[in-house]
């Protein structure tokens, strides 16, 4: 069948944004990557739209289909056509650089504040180690979804409350903290906590819960923020 | 259009995978005096190498010895591996898997608290270490986060068009930004090319679409040979749109089974049954699918059920989720449908054991370089394990040789760049070849003459094709000049990188007359150590006119066999 895509466009450059409504005849399997591939190498060879991995790895291709945040490589395009036109926009909460090409460094940049990496003064690996001793099975289990996060953005695209602060930092850098606050390896503990608190920190998220909806990955982001905030408020008591 | 803007570095490293990030982790640890920049044409953590899932090896556990992985490696390979580099590889393993686990790796521990291992094809025991099935992800992103705590340098979504030499004496790279249209010139004493593979030449492949062997391309039009370029690994299970299966869900127990339900396997390797080496493993379900025992779809089944949904859901969960999504087939329910599917790049830039390419400044590491490690077939988790080593390495020689040696002489500089620039610009206008129609046709010619099963006529049948199909790139033209996220100037630009390493590998097919590893040739069906025990090198001239030469491997321990059997 030939599905129908109204597609947001935005030319470099040039201010004013517009739409496009494009036709693909849709074969069982099809993503709607593979749309997007189709429209670029037979329609119009100057759309433009992220990609990398096209197998829900890389977090490359988030764009909001119908409205919601979500990767583009790994939604069916022929069961969502049957239900009408698609409609495809780039990421909310960010400008757009072209088409469906999300401006992502306000992403980055509060990826960046909350100190993403494991600060340890010791330079050694650890020989032996035992995770398990040392953090509870519901942390293991939110540590390994943190690890399982692909930076899409698609959280930071629909969070209610990034949309209303921009001084939140939002549900990724969220996980991203979380990730080295329950690390036992890290040294940066008592900084962590203090950012977590400040303003625009963990403890503004508002509990929207859109992060745990949109996210590909199932990373969470709002379980990793309530471990946070809880041990913030045991150890305030 | 013209460069915008200028910059000058020490080291100027292309590609931010494993490779490229673990070199510049360990310059900016050992040598924070040096300046370096990374230029990657998509974010760090978008790189090819969050892909792996399966693992990394090294002799970690205390009764493994490097000396066990450097022999399982040379045997893998077919014995085209170098044995100095091998050693290598192997030796310094575990200091890898160390360091990933200093900066923040979060590797599976057994219940000792060790390194877990789980086993891996074509070797005598549990090796590859591992992070659930996101390995390589997961190891992208730690080494990403502390090139933030390190201040590198990174320029995300910059993509590479040319490298500027002056004849064997490396100068700079041209690059431009894809977010603002700005078109930089990096000059630097040195380059590390790390840009992986190449996959992307044939139509069905397990690898990202971005690896269109840029790295390979750039360092063939300097001058630089491609070497062992007609070893491109097969991966035995990709979905039906070369989506990976990893090998992780035939080590934990898969089975491969063909439409009369038979675990085929044992007719072709009894004692390692589904894991077997991959060539091995992926010529038999080519047979049974060409011999009319597939399925309709033209694939075999790959059957997880007995492992139970409990240990589907704990071991493979990635897996699982890459077969509902990409295929419509839960695992726990369905046996998945699978495909052989093109997977690694052996071949790579001709590097020495120090990653330094005979251009004065050039280096290589990665699966983009040939140092070379994987003979004629790589082992499964040696790939992540030569990007870390050999990237680590580079990080290590490229100062010693920027202390040892002087800046380049930049005198004709600007001459060579207006030239590069006029190249660049050239390829913009109205009416030309239509990329998409060259693109499709170079990877029909790739999978019909140089797959699973090459023959002298269907590869010098590909081999004329080839060539004519690189004449007409040269009328290939783009439209848009706007350099912001353009798709059609960068899928034109990787084209051009595509057919050059294509066309090195259908000529180096075609004139090794023997099978060793992934290169199997029905004509000829088993190795010949006493002609073809050599790199096939193929350089190209500057009217782009390719040359074969040969350079025996290096054996310095270990009598090459003369047939490989598992
Ligand atoms: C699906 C899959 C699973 C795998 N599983 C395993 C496994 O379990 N174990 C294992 O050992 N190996 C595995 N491999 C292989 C392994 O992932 C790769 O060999 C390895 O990651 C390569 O790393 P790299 O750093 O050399 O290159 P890559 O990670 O591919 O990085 C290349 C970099 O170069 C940059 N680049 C390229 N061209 C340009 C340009 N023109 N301008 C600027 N930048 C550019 C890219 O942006 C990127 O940053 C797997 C591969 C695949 C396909
Ligand atoms: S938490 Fe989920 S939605 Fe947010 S960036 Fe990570 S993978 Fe994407
Ligand atoms: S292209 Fe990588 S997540 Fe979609």
């Amino acid at each position: 069948m030939k599905g129908r895509f109204n597609i947001f466009r935005k030319r470099a450059g040039e201010s004013e944004p517009y739409r496009q409504e494009f036709e693909v005849e849709l074969f069982p399997g099809m993503t709607l990557l593979d749309v997007f591939h189709a429209i670029q190498a037979e329609q119009d060879p100057s759309f433009a739209y992220r990609y990398s991995c096209r197998g829900a790895i890389c977090g490359s291709c988030a764009v909001r289909i119908n409205g919601t945040a979500a990767l583009a490589c790994k939604t069916q395009a022929l069961p969502l056509a049957e239900q009408g036109t698609v409609h495809v926009d780039p990421l909310g909460n960010m400008p757009t650089v072209k088409d469906l090409v999300a401006d992502l460094d306000t992403f980055w940049e509060a990826y960046d504040s909350v100190r993403p990496y494991l600060e340890r003064a010791g330079e050694t690996h650890d020989e032996v180690f035992f995770w398990a001793d040392k953090l509870d099975a519901k942390q293991l289990d939110q540590l390994s979804r943190a690890v399982d996060c692909i930076k899409c953005a698609s959280c930071f695209s629909d969070c209610p409350k990034r949309a209303e602060d921009e001084n939140f930092i939002g549900p990724q850098a969220s996980v991203q903290l979380f990730k080295f606050f329950v690390d036992p390896r890290d040294d940066l503990h008592s900084m962590r906590r203090d950012a977590a608190a400040s303003p625009g920190g963990v403890v503004d998220c508002d509990s929207h819960a859109n992060c745990v909806k949109v996210c590909p990955k199932d990373v969470r982001p709002l379980r990793a923020i309530n471990f946070v905030k809880k041990e913030l408020s045991v150890t305030q008591e | 259009m013209q460069i915008n803007e200028r910059f000058n570095y020490d080291i100027v490293i292309m590609g931010a995978g494993l490779a490229g990030l673990s070199a510049a982790l360990t310059v900016a640890e050992q040598h924070p005096d040096l300046s370096v920049a990374v230029l990657s044409k998509v974010h760090p953590v978008r790189s090819h190498s969050g892909a792996a899932q399966g693992g990394i090896n090294a002799a970690v556990a205390a009764d493994d010895k490097w000396e066990d992985h450097y022999y399982d490696t040379l045997k893998g390979g077919w014995f085209l591996g170098d044995q100095d580099a091998v050693r290598i590889l192997t030796e310094q393993a575990p200091q890898a898997i160390y360091n990933l686990d200093r900066w923040g790796a979060h590797f599976d521990r057994d219940e000792h608290g060790h390194f877990a291992q789980r086993p891996f094809g074509g070797q005598r025991r549990n090796r590859t270490c591992y992070v659930a099935d996101k390995t390589g992800h997961a190891l992208l992103n730690t080494l990403y986060e502390q090139a933030v705590r390190l201040n590198v340098d990174v320029f995300d979504e910059w993509f590479v068009f040319d490298l500027i030499h002056h004849g064997d004496e490396f100068l700079g790279l041209l690059a431009f930004a894809n977010k603002t249209g700005t078109i930089g010139y990096f000059a630097a004493k040195t380059c590390l090319l790390a840009t992986g593979g190449a996959g992307r030449i044939y139509g069905q492949s397990s690898n990202a679409l971005i690896n269109t062997g840029d790295g390979m391309a750039l360092a063939l039009r300097a001058g630089a040979a491609l070497k062992d370029i007609e070893f491109f690994q097969i991966h035995p299970t990709g979905l039906p749109n070369g989506i990976l299966i990893t090998e992780g869900a035939r080590g934990e127990g898969g089975y491969l089974i063909n439409k009369d339900g038979e675990r085929f396997m044992k007719k072709y390797a009894p004692q390692f049954m589904e894991l077997a080496p991959r060539d091995l493993v992926a010529r038999s379900i080519q047979r049974e699918i060409n011999e009319g025992r597939g399925f309709d779809d033209g694939c075999v089944r790959l059957d997880l059920r007995h492992l139970g949904a409990e240990k589907i859901k704990s071991k493979l969960p990635q897996i699982r989720e890459i077969a509902m999504y990409f295929a419509g087939v839960d695992p726990i329910e369905q046996p998945i449908p699978v495909r052989p599917t093109v997977h690694y790049t052996m071949g790579g830039i001709d590097v020495d054991i120090n990653c330094a390419a005979p251009i004065k400044g050039l280096f290589a590491a990665g699966e983009t370089a040939c140092v070379s490690v994987h003979g004629a077939n790589r082992l499964g988790g040696n790939s992540l394990l030569d990007a870390m080593v050999f990237g680590i390495r580079s990080g290590e020689t490229i100062p010693a040789y920027l202390h040892a040696a002087d800046g380049p002489d930049r005198t004709g500089e600007e001459a060579l760049l207006e030239a590069a620039m006029d190249r660049f610009n050239a390829l913009f206008g109205d009416d030309g070849e239509d990329v998409p129609t060259l693109r499709r046709e170079m990877e029909r010619i790739m999978v019909a003459s140089f797959g699973l099963f090459r023959n002298q006529a269907l590869m010098e049948k590909g081999l004329a094709e080839m060539s004519a199909l690189h004449r007409r790139y040269a009328d290939v033209r783009v439209k848009s000049t706007d350099l912001v996220f353009n798709p059609e100037l960068i899928r034109a630009l990787e084209l051009g990188f595509m057919l050059e390493v294509a066309h090195a590998c259908a000529l180096a097919a075609v004139d090794r007359r023997e099978s060793r590893g992934s290169h199997y040739r029905d004509d000829f069906p088993t190795m010949d150590n006493a002609q073809f025990l050599r790199h096939s090198l193929v350089t190209r001239d500057a009217q782009g006119t390719l040359t074969l030469a040969y350079r025996d491997v290096t054996v310095t321990d270990t009598k090459p066999l003369d047939e490989i059997k598992y």
